[in-house]
């Protein structure tokens, strides 16, 4: 008899664990007569179509955010030498500094949740929706017809999210996961903040912007767009009684 | 017709006009489940697909779709005992909710709308 114990250890990584019982007591059913052969090679085809899907999503998250990170962003402009027509006014400074590190939180959960979640649920039509406007007012802000029409259809979105419900549960899912990625990130920088404080590494020529906080930033950011899909998810399908019932 | 009649017939009629989509395996494994009724669980669905169709689906792909359809509300799942030939494991029985069964019937019928007026076994495309 297969190790029963250790597969269904192996699947609940990645699915609760009563889902991981019954799926495992599945195989051990069937397994009788196919063999230990098929149950573990069962077990490996379960935890792949459980776990591909998230792979690709975060491997593309974070291939998003490097690749946003090779643009030199108007807001450092006197940094990367961008013309100086492009440098963002000093008191527009602090808008644009918070509006690139959304921008480059949205770049992460965007793309994730259109692979996870498909372009047809509501979190990933906002997030693509959001981040194709954040990119242009990041980019584009020096253009004032194209700034213009980004922010009107900004708070076009706005506007018709909060109308109607599903878009304003799908909007609130959208600011808690950038919330809560924005204030992880923060806390994860002040953090280091403290611990370089605390022991110096100055030395070692290890930077955590450079090198483990765009990690950092794709792991906080996607589990959050995890949690909010999930709350979405609950909340839709409480949804009228009749739509349940079978 | 009891109120709850005409409240699942305006509920079907007003999906009806905007029906969720499905895809080719979630319509097997619905129509599985459909056959099945009250014994529907991983394995008999399984065996009920390989029956009917000729192609037993990989367990892991059975159970992404089942857990997608739960997700988007086409099915349910309860849970029954545990039993000594599973390891003392529950058993995950599923069954159609009303929004599944529209799901089905929308696609069904498009497949029939499709087929309307073809000569498939015969004429020149035989």
């Amino acid at each position: 008899m297969p190790n029963a114990v250790c597969a269904e250890w192996l699947i609940a990584r990645f699915t609760d664990r009563r889902r991981a019982a019954a799926a495992v007591g599945d195989l051990l059913e069937v397994a009788a007569e196919q063999g230990p052969l098929w149950f573990w090679s069962s077990v490996a085809g379960i935890v792949l179509s459980l776990t591909w899907r998230r792979l690709v999503a975060l491997l593309a998250a974070f291939l998003c955010l490097s690749l946003l990170r090779t643009f030199p962003m108007p807001v450092l402009a006197p940094l990367h030498g961008i013309p100086t027509a492009h440098k963002v006014p000093e008191n527009w400074r602090p808008f644009f500094v918070t509006l690139d590190k959304f921008g480059m939180l949205l770049w992460i959960a965007a793309p994730y949740a259109a692979i996870c979640y498909g372009f047809r649920d509501k979190l990933s039509q906002l997030l693509l929706v959001a981040s194709a406007i954040a990119t242009t007012i990041i980019f584009y802000w020096w253009i004032p017809a194209v700034a213009s029409t980004a922010f009107a259809l900004g708070i076009g979105v706005l506007i018709f999210s909060v109308a109607a419900a599903k878009p304003r549960r799908a909007l609130l899912a959208v600011g808690v996961a950038l919330g809560v990625g924005f204030c992880g990130v923060q806390f994860m920088l002040h953090l280091w903040q403290e611990y370089l404080a605390l022991f110096p590494l100055s030395a070692t020529g290890f930077s955590l912007s450079a090198n483990s906080l765009p990690l950092l930033a794709v792991a906080i950011q996607t589990a959050a767009c995890g949690w909010m899909h999930r709350f979405v998810r609950r909340a839709l399908q409480r949804g009228p009684e009749i739509e349940s019932t079978a | 017709m009891t109120d709850r009649r005409v409240c699942d017939n305006v509920y079907i009629a007003g999906v009806m006009t905007n029906p969720p989509s499905l895809g080719e395996f979630e319509q097997v494994v619905l129509l599985a489940v459909l056959r099945l009724g009250e014994n529907a669980y991983g394995v008999s669905i399984r065996a009920e697909i390989g029956a009917r169709t000729g192609r037993k689906p990989a367990p892991g792909a059975l159970y992404t779709a089942l857990d997608r359809m739960e997700e988007k509300g086409f099915v349910q799942s309860r849970w029954g005992d545990p039993t000594p030939q599973r390891g003392g494991r529950a058993k995950r029985y599923f069954t159609v909710t009303k929004r599944g069964r529209v799901a089905v019937i929308s696609a069904q019928r498009s497949y029939q709308n499709l087929l309307e007026g073809l000569d498939l076994f015969g004429g020149a495309n035989a």
